[in-house]
């Protein structure tokens, strides 16, 4: 029975967050703690020609001092290509140079500041064009001798570290088959997760040699394997520790300070090193989201179905590939669009720049295809002349339809995200203004996401010998409502109250392997987990219960936290006295579950996504058609989650996503200078949404089940952020006549294009 | 991380003066809230003072007193205090415009008005607004106190006619008579913590039947090397009918005075396209105040 499950039962980490009590991972405290510092590079591209430490080691309460040149271990999800510190070569500004520990945080950046460099400055690519012009110069010599997986295909030579080809149908014959062929080009800028926690990380070397870490990241498991790959160390030997993380936004996986911790604590003899990044070295030496570069061919008929699609894409992945092949093939996997596509075909590259490294971000790589084919999908309705939810409604993919790489799809319940935006904002009727400089207009946009497939998760829970519960998982809160939701589900899986449910943090010595707390996995996988799991403890209760009431186990009812047989249920057992009754003497009921689901194909992102989430958002807005200055007046935004096991978590999400998209494409810019280097690296000047800039918003749940989903949940928190920014550029475009193909609004672009047309 | 720096905490404007006056051989700063100068030492440390000296222990140095047809505000009120006293809403709107658009709350709960004007920069939210009120800022000088038009007051970016141990005690304001009003418009790309990148400021003082401009002051921040008067569009708009036109082609004649930059927050080519229409809202921001219904 769901007691819980559909329930918007108060957040289990809300009183602990609010009054301060929350441990994040700079809180933690330790004895003889030493302070690490991180030199950084100054240059985006060249050759380290003198690097001297001496001066710094000299400085009292110096405890150590690391560099590239010691150390040839390269870490990367799917290509090794990134040394801890920068060897004989820096490709970004902000990239690690070395790093000193001391007894306090002031020597630590005096000892800093006296490590000598000098570069020999190399010429650098910042944009696509550049890095993929035949004479560029090339950003990793050494590319065709890194290891990578399998579905990652890097072109030697070239700054290309991954090119992915797919097709499904015969793009040539659809293309002949429609009235009318259009052609395309949108380009989306970088931007920066922006969490209000920095990273940090702390490493300690035990005497047996032990390495233990305690972080922000957000994926332990994945974390301990890139980490053990590089040190080469068995993943026993490693153990990685995550309290809250003060948000992630997908910024907060792959190799981070981690490895620069580790070096540093390899030289301290067991005490430990702390890193914590300045909100400036986040900016700079963390991770971005890809600037893309995506061209669009599509044939529609002249009653706007859609016939066929090729479609480029290009990913600015920065210096280093981090997870830009994976990104890249999950934007690709989704760059067709929620619709029935019959013919497609899709090439993507993954390209080198000399910049921050750019990687996952919430929406992984779908944000990119998402503002281009919506952007087009505007752009085709006009052209045909047919209103652009109907162009929507007459293509959008329906229950157990193909998609447009030809695998079905279920819990999709787009067209009712759709109507239900459109009805919100009042799409018939028009949107009036009376000053005559203002313009107003409505816009809509739907998405699509994938989630990384196959990727498995593992859990125990324990009963307790006085009925209380543990479970023991990988999944990490960043925020999202995760250690709520996945007790839910425990507590209805196992029928007990919610309060007598404790969910870990993870502690990959303790916590067994999840794949990632990343691509709105977590609920589906993590959810499924829990369920597998606990039926191992609900069917020994049963056995149990039913030998002391002397029935058979199917007639015994479980219901908080307690036992009986349906034929009389006055003679009620509790878990408590159930398992006091077996294991006198003390003991616990065990459940174990590792959730991996079957999927053709092998590796990471080598097989179609085991769900895909659906969702459509619409907006009422002005421009201010004298300075170019969007107002956004209201959003409504709809998704199927399939179930919402927590409505308002749900509601949250959605908020949360449309406020950082429409910031991303109202707001955010990192500005470089002619040499790389980031001139904004603070709040101030980058600017995201600030509480008086967010409009009023109506979120809306759909819930067309998941059939593989934990009570048919499945995830919200990356596609929430993906449509609002081309449903206000579709908008703008509706009321001034003025699109942009760029991925930013800026009063400043909007007004020259308006200043053009009169 | 912030260099090291000595830090005084005098009790009196004398003392204050006295240990600049003893470090004059040191960058020695002032610091009163430190929402610049403590940004300045964390982004510029080579070039970040050795001596601070808080003002923040000297009594007497708040507040906002209307007397003898004059406002003083002395100089550590705090943004938010201007924001949130009733004279300056009811009596100096142009003034409130501007506080309640600097920064943020907390930003505005300790940044001060002498630190906004002591800053210097041409973006200075309260500038605009007291130029067009024609403010004073009374100085004191090693040997007594001065007043200084604030017109004369700045000099350029990040500059002004402070000399030495010279300290900004208040700034007064002659209370404007019951037919004038007052704007300031701020244009930034976000709704909050802001630097404008451009902003307006009017006072306006309407004829009996509220259709001509019987007297204006107009001031431009962001739009030159200091915070400015436009002389062009006061002399163009003086003695005309605030029709449409009269208002757009006063933002054109304010253009002539601007000179707007380049910076990596805008372009000087925006800058100059929003100048005029900022003028023309601030116009239309008094005229309303004025009671006038605008079209």
């Amino acid at each position: 029975m769901n007691k819980n499950v559909g329930q918007s039962v108060n957040r289990i980490d809300a009183q602990e967050k609010v009054t301060g009590k929350a441990l994040f991972n700079a809180d933690l405290k330790f004895p003889n703690l030493l302070h690490g510092k991180v030199l950084h590079s100054s240059i985006a591209h060249g050759k380290i020609k003198r690097l001297e430490v001496e001066k710094a080691l000299k400085i009292p309460g110096v405890e150590a001092v690391v560099t590239g040149q010691e150390l040839d271990y390269l870490g990367g999800e799917a290509l090794k290509d990134m040394p801890f510190f920068a060897k004989d070569r820096v490709r970004y500004y902000g990239e690690p140079v070395a790093a000193v520990a001391a007894v306090d945080y002031e020597t630590a950046v005096k000892a800093v500041d006296a490590i000598e460099v000098e570069y020999e400055e190399l010429p650098a690519v910042y944009d696509l064009d550049e890095a993929l012009k035949e004479d560029a110069p090339v950003l990793h010599p050494d590319l065709e001798n890194y290891e990578h997986i399998k579905a990652c295909q890097p072109k030697a030579g070239t700054n290309i570290c991954n090119e992915f080809i797919t097709e499904h149908g015969d793009v040539e014959k659809g293309f002949a088959e429609a009235d009318y062929v259009y052609e395309d080009e949108f380009t989306t800028p970088a931007c920066h997760h922006a969490p209000i926690e920095p990273f940090s990380a702390i490493a300690k070397i035990d005497e047996e040699g032990l390495i233990k870490v305690w972080t922000t990241n957000s994926s332990a498991h994945r974390l301990r394997k890139d980490l053990c790959d590089a040190l080469r160390v068995s993943q026993n030997r490693l153990q990685i520790m995550v309290n809250y993380i003060g948000g992630s936004f997908g910024g907060k996986g792959g190799l981070k300070v981690e490895p620069l911790a580790i070096a540093l604590a390899q030289k301290t003899k067991g005490k430990p090193v702390r890193i914590v990044y300045t909100r400036e070295e986040v900016f700079t030496a963390t991770l971005t989201r890809h600037a893309t570069k995506i061209k669009i061919k599509t044939g529609v008929t002249r009653d706007g179905y859609l016939t066929a699609k090729s479609i480029e894409l290009y990913y600015d992945t920065g210096a280093y590939s981090e997870k830009g092949p994976t990104v890249l093939i999950q934007g690709c996997e989704a760059a067709g669009g929620p619709y029935r596509i019959p013919n497609l075909h899709i090439k993507g590259n993954c390209v080198y720049t000399n910049k921050t490294i750019a990687g996952a971000y919430r929406g992984y790589g779908v944000i990119q295809p998402t503002w281009a084919f919506e952007s087009q999908m505007d752009l085709l309705a006009e052209r045909l002349g047919i209103d652009p939810l109907e162009m929507r409604l007459k293509n959008a993919l329906e229950e157990g339809d193909p998609n447009c790489l030809g695998n079905p799809v279920y819990g999709v319940g787009l067209k009712e995200c759709l109507e239900k935006v459109a009805r919100e904002i009042n799409w018939d009727q028009p949107a009036i203004t009376d000053h005559p400089s203002i313009k107003r207009a409505k816009g809509i946009a739907s998405t699509w996401e994938p989630t990384k497939t196959p990727s498995g998760s593992g859990v125990f829970i324990v009963l307790n010998f006085d009925g209380s519960v543990n479970i023991s998982t990988s999944s990490s809160e960043v925020g999202q409502g995760s250690r709520t939701v996945l007790a839910q589900i425990a507590a209805d899986a196992l029928e007990v109250p919610l309060k007598l449910i404790d969910i870990s943090f993870p502690d990959t010595h303790v916590t067994p392997f999840d794949a990632s707390t990343t691509a709105s996995r977590t609920t589906f996988h993590m959810g499924n987990a829990i369920i597998k799991a606990a039926n191992d403890i609900v069917k020994e209760i049963r056995e149990i219960a039913a030998e002391m009431l002397e029935v058979a186990p199917e007639d015994i009812i479980l219901d908080n936290a307690t036992a009986y047989a349906k034929s009389n249920p006055t003679q009620v057992l509790s878990y408590k006295e159930i398992i006091q009754a077996v294991y006198g003497a003390g003991g616990c009921i065990l459940g174990k579950a590792f959730y991996y689901p079957a999927a053709k194909g092998a590796g990471i992102y080598g097989a179609p996504s085991v769900f895909w989430m659906f969702g459509a958002h619409a907006v009422d807005l002005e421009i201010d058609t004298e300075t170019g200055q969007v107002k956004v007046n209201k959003v409504a935004a709809a998704h199927n989650v399939g179930k919402a096991i927590n409505p308002l978590n749900v509601i949250q999400q959605i908020e949360g996503g449309v406020v950082q998209g429409m910031s991303n494409c109202l707001f955010e810019e990192i500005i470089r200078d002619d040499k790389g280097r980031v001139v904004n690296p603070n709040f101030h000047d980058y600017k995201i949404a600030t509480a008086a800039d967010i409009p009023e918003i109506t979120p809306m749940i759909v819930e067309q089940a998941d059939p593989k989903g934990p009570y048919g949940a499945k995830g919200v928190g990356e596609p929430a952020i993906n449509p609002i920014g081309v449903a206000i550029s579709n908008a703008v475009a509706t009321a001034t006549g003025v699109r942009l193909s760029h991925m930013l609004l800026k009063p400043e672009d909007l007004l020259s294009k308006l200043k053009e047309k009169l | 991380m912030l260099r090291e720096f000595e830090y005084y905490r005098p009790t009196s404007i004398e003392e204050a003066m006295e240990i600049k006056r003893d470090h004059s051989n040191h960058p020695a700063h002032y610091i009163a809230g430190g929402t610049d100068v403590l940004v300045n030492l964390r982004q510029n440390p080579d070039a970040s003072p050795s001596v601070l000296i808080s003002l923040k222990n000297i009594p007497d140095a708040t507040g906002i007193r209307l007397e003898n047809g004059s406002l003083r505000i002395s100089t550590f009120t705090t943004i938010r205090q201007l924001e949130k006293s009733d004279v300056v809403k009811e009596r100096f709107t142009a003034l409130h415009d501007a506080a309640s658009q600097l920064g943020s709350v907390q930003v505005r709960n300790v940044a001060t008005l002498g630190g906004n004007l002591c800053s210097s920069l041409p973006s200075a939210d309260t500038a605009a607004p007291l130029l067009v009120m024609e403010a004073e800022a009374v100085i004191a000088t090693r040997s007594s106190s001065k007043k200084v038009p604030l017109a004369e007051f700045f000099t350029g970016p990040g500059k002004n006619v402070l000399e030495d141990e010279e300290l900004l005690l208040a700034v007064e304001i002659p209370e404007p008579s019951d037919d004038v009003y007052t704007s300031y418009v701020k244009h930034g790309r976000r709704r909050a913590m802001e630097i404008a990148l451009a902003g307006a400021a009017v006072k306006l003082k309407l004829d009996q039947k509220k259709s001509t401009c019987e007297d204006i002051k107009l001031a431009l921040s962001t739009s030159a090397p200091t915070p400015l008067i436009s002389l062009r569009a006061q002399e163009y708009l003086i003695g005309k009918e605030l029709t449409p036109a009269n208002i757009e082609q006063a933002g054109l004649e304010a253009l002539k005075d601007a000179s707007p930059r380049d910076s990596y927050r805008t372009t000087a080519e925006y800058r100059r396209l929003v100048i005029p229409v900022l003028v023309k809202k601030a116009i239309m921001k008094a005229m309303q105040r004025g009671g006038v219904k605008n079209e």
